[in-house]
């Protein structure tokens, strides 16, 4: 091959588009990746990153563009055939094989797409040795997944991605689960990747998380790129820090000594909860006056979704929480709902083939018929759209909407603490607006506790009197909303 | 527990056969077992034992045969083919059993017709009716001639009904036209096949003719579709189904009265099950408990009545008779070799409770089939009145008169 | 693998069969008709668990590609008298073409999909034996000339004989790089595609292999009752014999299936003087073990050795 092939980027990436049905995930994407390189591809959820990823390994037929390979175009290939091509590809969530030693879970990747592969290749067993030794499962490469940590699970994805030796290495959000020491390891794999040559693209939801790994970033938006270069370039790039933390915030925190209640009405104390080998709370305390509106803010996979369903009662936790000073341990997450702690899940959960109207008359059927109606004309009166679509199927109202009702069913229950997880996931920021809009109603007429978690800062400090920041599952912030942007914003980049 | 010759040349399959049966009969005091497969969870099903075990009973209270006493071996098929040749198999190799009453259901005789060939056992069915039995027989007598068709072969039920028909509704009620009803089974093809045949010499024109699925739960659209072809009666072929269509058929007052074959009005549960709605529904029957076919038939139905508290089903009837023909062919040929048993069988001429039984032959048409018509198994036409099954043909044996319900408008 | 030869269940299934294999000498006929049907049923569930366990599809018509084996083998023997081995194999063949036929576009839909157009195929080959009784014998069932033995015996050696030999192939088969490979496409097929997979082809190959396995049991099954009928080897009711056969004796084990197999028979069997209970007590234990021993029989034992 000439001077110029070879000086060409192994991966080219040229308006790649993927369209499912009417919605665009991916609109006219380009980059390009060199050996030696680590090319990150950050944006928050919903942003198209990984559908972008998926793309470029095949696991998606792209819709329009070309993905090239070493000077050849494999974009429409199915994956086995891209991957065969020289591509590994790092899975977020793994399932080896359990019976299988971690040994032999490395050879899998290591076989030939035979059917006549009938006795295993002494050569591909030292290989995959080899392999084991190289990411640090040398000591247990013959012990079985379901004794490993979940640390090693990792590994294990890393070692499968690498066994055939591929050029080009992609990587779903490399450090999801893993603690602060860990991230380090990972970071450590990651780069002798780009040392032994590879090109590597990481796919990840902020910046500031892979900055110390990565060599060039793009940041996209809603399918969109917004800006390619230097890690601490993309962090200053006006749009980005937009998109991540919105404008000049305005604040209407209301001090906490405000509160009069002595004890606080929610405590979290110490609380750790496990999901089988990862952590996803480690001692987590928070606490909640009467009447505050509280914000945790913090990534995916932070642990938020975990702290609310602990709250209500549905996992296994060690420490304590309790409500006006006493115990919630051991009560069922149904008396926990009618005791007034009432969560608004990120999966708004409606009853989608019934009406608006029914939907709320469910929350609200505790309630005798006098008090219904008030509550309800109450509730028509903070979000006015649902009156006029009570007889709709709920299922046929836009996202927005259905986030409307879903918080609105929560509010027929009369709660005395409401918590909102993630209100504005997928919401279009005309919507974000309006539901904004709703929220202040809600604390200005109100005396209602609320818990909010969001990922969108732009959303939860306005509304804020107290913001906690989670992180790895751990608390790493607390403080007034007006100080976030300085101490805390850029971990949110 | 006895060690097996390991013998797989199929050339030494019948000398094998015969090792296997040969224990049978060469210990002479021991009891002579006749093995019983049947569907014991039914109540026609559960009525073949029965019937058997009141024969044996009766045989051995007389002293038994050739000094040895009669046992009954009942095996429950579940009603299906697969359990049935385990059954079969274990009847003949493991308990030794010198002849096997099996089955009302078509498909499981079927299935062990074939058997009963290779293992040289004598197989009599008390309830089944294809014609497909026989047939086999006719076909390749020197193999299949071990099984017997104890019962009446679709064909002749056709024609017993054809023959009611004639007198009942043709000469007394003057109806001219007929439509078929059968559900869709193994035994109703030779059926329809005969209704089809017969009924128009009867002086019934076929107007209409409909197969329906055994598992039709709603028989509305049937009965819509047969009142708009107006026929002045419907001949039916049920039996898997029986109290559904009975049921719909006095609910919805459909206009036709009903004839021919109704299995499970048989049933002396039939009046309970439909909750009333058998009035007037009539079905071939061999015999019923108060009418003496023969002079065997009101005996044998009391004895039933009185160990099993109710009447028998049709397969106890036939049962009864058919371990009578096994033990006087035994008897008589003296010995349970199945060869000279075979021999004997074929020479019934015995007076059962549903008649004069006698076989066809080698070169009948339905060779091991019983034979029907005057002088032997006649049949009979009973109908559902006021709780009791009445037997209204043959004239000679009639307790009473046909009549139909008054939503059945009569076109006379 | 090759240390298989080396491992308890090696040698525990190298004993049983050991002893299976001298029953004829001191049990009874009954018995062994017993386990010689429950033999073919076992080598049924293997070759089910081989597409659930390993490919990941739940095949919910296993009586399709054992009932297409059947009837082959069955009308063929009856139509034309042909020899009974050679109408076994034509059996196991007409089984792999059909399971070709209904697994090549059945593979590309995804999720319960594949499980419905496998129950809807049963249905259609119940529907077809019944139109076309003249040759299949129709709800009468097919009346079969030639058995391979009338001997109690020598039938339940050749159905140990095969699924001794059944059982060794698929459970090698499935512990070989090429069942990891399976395995791995089961478990995570976009996974498995990015290592570079062709999941449907391996998934085709499992299909043909199970096909072949199911065919040839029901072509055997077929020639030692010497009847074919839906009642036996095509009713829906037969396939979730075979499912909870596998389901009990523990998925992913192949091994484990056969355990199920005869469990489920002869445990039906010793129940047989309960009647209808019988049904419900069989039904009742699989249901706890799949409660609570998700793993069946030999999973569970499996696992713990995994674990150890």
């Amino acid at each position: 091959m000439d001077q110029r092939l070879t000086n060409r980027p192994v991966l080219e990436v040229r308006g790649l588009t993927k369209r499912f049905g009417g919605l665009t995930a991916v609109k006219n994407l380009g980059f390009e990746v060199n050996s030696g390189e680590i090319f990150g591809l950050i944006g928050p959820n919903g942003s198209g990153k990984s559908t972008a990823m998926k793309s470029v390994m095949g696991i998606e037929r792209p819709t329009a563009g070309e993905v090239i390979f070493e000077g050849e175009n494999v974009a429409g290939l199915p994956a086995h055939k891209i991957a065969r091509k020289g591509f590994g590809m790092v899975f977020q969530h793994s399932r080896p094989l359990n019976r299988q030693t971690v040994l032999e879970n490395i050879m899998v990747a290591l076989l030939p797409d035979s059917l006549f592969m009938l006795f295993p290749d002494k050569a591909l067993l030292e290989r995959a040795k080899w392999i084991a030794d190289r990411v640090g499962l040398g000591s247990v490469m013959n012990r079985r997944p379901p004794t490993l940590p979940f640390a090693d699970l990792r590994r294990l994805e890393l070692a499968k991605a690498i066994a055939r030796d591929p050029k080009v290495v992609l990587v779903d959000e490399p450090f999801a689960g893993l603690t602060r020491a860990e991230v380090d390891v990972f970071s450590d794999l990651i780069r002798s990747f780009r040392d032994d040559g590879r090109a590597v693209m990481l796919v990840d939801h902020n910046v500031k998380s892979v900055a110390a790994l990565v060599d060039r970033v793009l940041a996209m938006y809603l399918g969109e790129e917004i800006v390619t270069g230097k890690a601490e370039d993309v962090m200053k790039n006006e749009t980005v820090r937009r998109v991540y933390l919105g404008g000049a915030i305005e604040t209407h925190a209301r001090p906490e000594n405000s509160f009069k209640d002595k004890v606080p009405l929610l405590q979290v104390e110490n609380v750790s909860v496990h999901y089988g080998k990862a952590q996803a709370l480690e001692n987590v305390s928070i606490h909640i006056h009467e009447g505050e509106f509280v914000s945790i803010v913090g990534l995916n996979g932070a642990g938020k979704t975990t702290l609310f369903n602990t709250i209500s009662g549905f996992l296994p936790y060690s420490g304590e929480i309790s409500r006006g000073g006493e115990k919630l341990r051991g009560t069922s997450p149904a008396k926990i709902a009618r005791s007034g702690i009432v969560q608004c899940p990120e999966s708004r959960e409606l009853f989608g083939e019934m009406s608006v109207r029914e939907n709320l008359d469910l929350g609200g059927q505790h309630l005798t018929d006098d008090k219904r109606a008030a509550q309800l004309a109450w509730l028509f009166e903070l979000f006015p759209i649902l009156k006029e679509r009570q007889g709709q199927m709920a299922q046929t109202l836009s996202g927005g909407e259905q986030q409307m009702l879903a918080i609105g069913r929560a509010l027929m229950m009369q709660p005395q603490i409401l918590i909102l997880d993630e209100p504005t996931l997928g919401l279009a920021p005309v919507i974000l607006e309006l539901l904004s809009k709703a929220l202040t109603r809600l604390r200005q007429t109100t005396s209602i506790t609320v818990l909010l978690g969001e990922q969108n800062v732009t959303f939860a400090l306005p509304h804020a009197d107290r913001v906690y920041v989670l992180e790895h599952a751990r608390i790493v912030w607390e403080g007034d909303p007006g100080r976030f942007a300085a101490e805390a914003g850029a971990d949110f980049l | 527990m006895r060690p097996q010759t390991i013998l797989s040349s199929s050339f030494l399959t019948s000398a094998l056969a015969l090792c296997l049966a040969a224990p049978a009969y060469a210990q002479s005091n021991d009891p002579i077992k006749i093995g019983i497969i049947a569907e014991v969870q039914s109540i026609a099903g559960a009525a073949t034992p029965g019937g058997a075990q009141i024969a044996a009973d009766e045989i051995n209270a007389k002293g038994g045969i050739l000094g040895r006493k009669v046992e009954i071996v009942t095996y429950d098929n579940k009603s299906s083919s697969a359990d049935s040749v385990r059954a079969f198999q274990r009847a003949v190799s493991e308990d030794k059993v010198s002849a096997v009453i099996a089955s009302y259901i078509s498909e499981v005789v079927l299935a062990l017709e074939p058997w009963a060939a290779r293992l040289k056992m004598p197989l009599i069915t008390p309830g089944a009716a294809s014609n497909e039995i026989t047939k086999a027989i006719h076909n390749d007598y020197e193999k299949n001639k071990y099984t017997f068709h104890g019962y009446l072969t679709s064909a002749a039920q056709a024609q017993i009904v054809c023959d009611a028909a004639k007198d009942l509704l043709v000469d007394k009620m003057h109806m001219k036209t007929v439509a078929i009803m059968s559900e869709d089974a193994a035994w109703t093809k030779p059926l329809d096949i005969g209704y089809e045949a017969c009924l128009p010499k009867a002086g019934l024109k076929v107007v209409e003719h409909v197969r329906f699925s055994p598992d039709t739960t709603d028989f509305t659209p049937i009965f819509n579709n047969m009142e708009a072809k107006k026929p002045d009666v419907i001949v039916t072929g049920i039996s898997h189904v029986g109290v559904q269509p009975t049921v719909q058929w006095k609910n919805q007052q459909v206009p036709i009265p009903m004839f021919g074959i109704s299995a499970q009005a048989l049933s002396p549960t039939f009046w309970k099950d439909t909750n009333g709605a058998a009035d007037g529904v009539p079905s071939l029957a061999v015999a019923t408990p108060d009418v003496a076919v023969t002079s065997k038939t009101k005996p044998f139905a009391a004895a039933f009545a009185a160990k099993f508290g109710m009447p028998p089903a049709y397969t106890g009837y036939t049962a009864y008779d058919e371990v009578y023909i096994i033990t006087d062919a035994i008897k008589r040929a003296g010995s349970t070799d199945p060869d000279k048993m075979v021999a004997e069988m074929e020479k019934t001429n015995f007076e059962g409770t549903i008649g004069q039984i006698q076989f066809y032959g080698k070169d009948d048409e339905f060779t091991h089939g019983i034979k029907s018509g005057p002088g032997t198994v006649t049949g009979l036409v009973f109908q559902w009145q006021d709780s009791k099954q009445v037997v209204v043909w043959p004239e000679k044996i009639a307790e009473g008169k046909l009549k139909f319900p008054n939503f059945v408008k009569l076109s006379q | 693998m090759a240390s298989f030869f080396t491992t308890r269940l090696f040698f525990i299934s190298l004993a049983l069969v050991v002893i299976a294999s001298t029953l004829p000498l001191y049990v009874s006929g009954y018995v062994l008709g017993l386990l010689t049907v429950a033999f073919y049923f076992g080598v049924f569930a293997m070759a089910w668990d081989l597409l659930f366990g390993f490919a990941g599809e739940v095949n919910f018509g296993p009586t399709f590609l054992i009932g297409v084996g059947a009837y082959t083998a069955g009308i063929l023997n009856a139509q034309f008298g042909w020899s009974v081995y050679l109408c076994i194999v034509l059996g196991a063949l007409a089984s792999v073409v059909a399971g070709l036929v209904l697994a090549l576009p059945a593979l590309r839909v995804r999720g319960p999909y594949f499980g419905l157009t496998t129950l809807v195929a049963v249905l259609m080959l119940q529907n077809f034996i019944v139109v076309f009784a003249d040759l299949t014998g129709g709800e009468i069932g097919l009346t079969i000339p030639d058995v391979i033995s009338i001997d109690a015996g020598v039938n339940y050696w050749i159905a140990l004989g095969f699924m001794t030999i059944s059982a060794a192939i698929l459970y090698g088969l499935s512990q070989s790089p090429v069942g990891l490979v399976l395995q791995a496409s089961g478990q995570d097929p976009v996974q498995a595609g990015a290592l570079g997979f062709n999941i449907v082809k391996h998934k085709l190959a499992a299909f043909i292999v199970s096909a072949f396995f199911s065919g040839l049991s029901g072509a055997l099954l077929v020639f030692y009752f010497g009847t074919a009928s839906v009642g036996t080897v095509v009713d829906v009711a037969v396939g979730v014999n075979v499912i909870v056969s596998a389901v009990l004796g523990g998925r992913r084990t192949v091994l484990g299936a056969a355990l199920g197999a005869i469990f489920l028979i002869v445990a039906g069997e010793f129940l047989r003087p309960t009647g209808e209970l019988a049904t419900f007590i069989v039904s009742a234990v699989a249901l706890l073990v799949v409660l609570f021993f998700p793993g069946g029989f030999l999973g569970a034992a499996l696992s713990r050795e995994a674990r150890s």
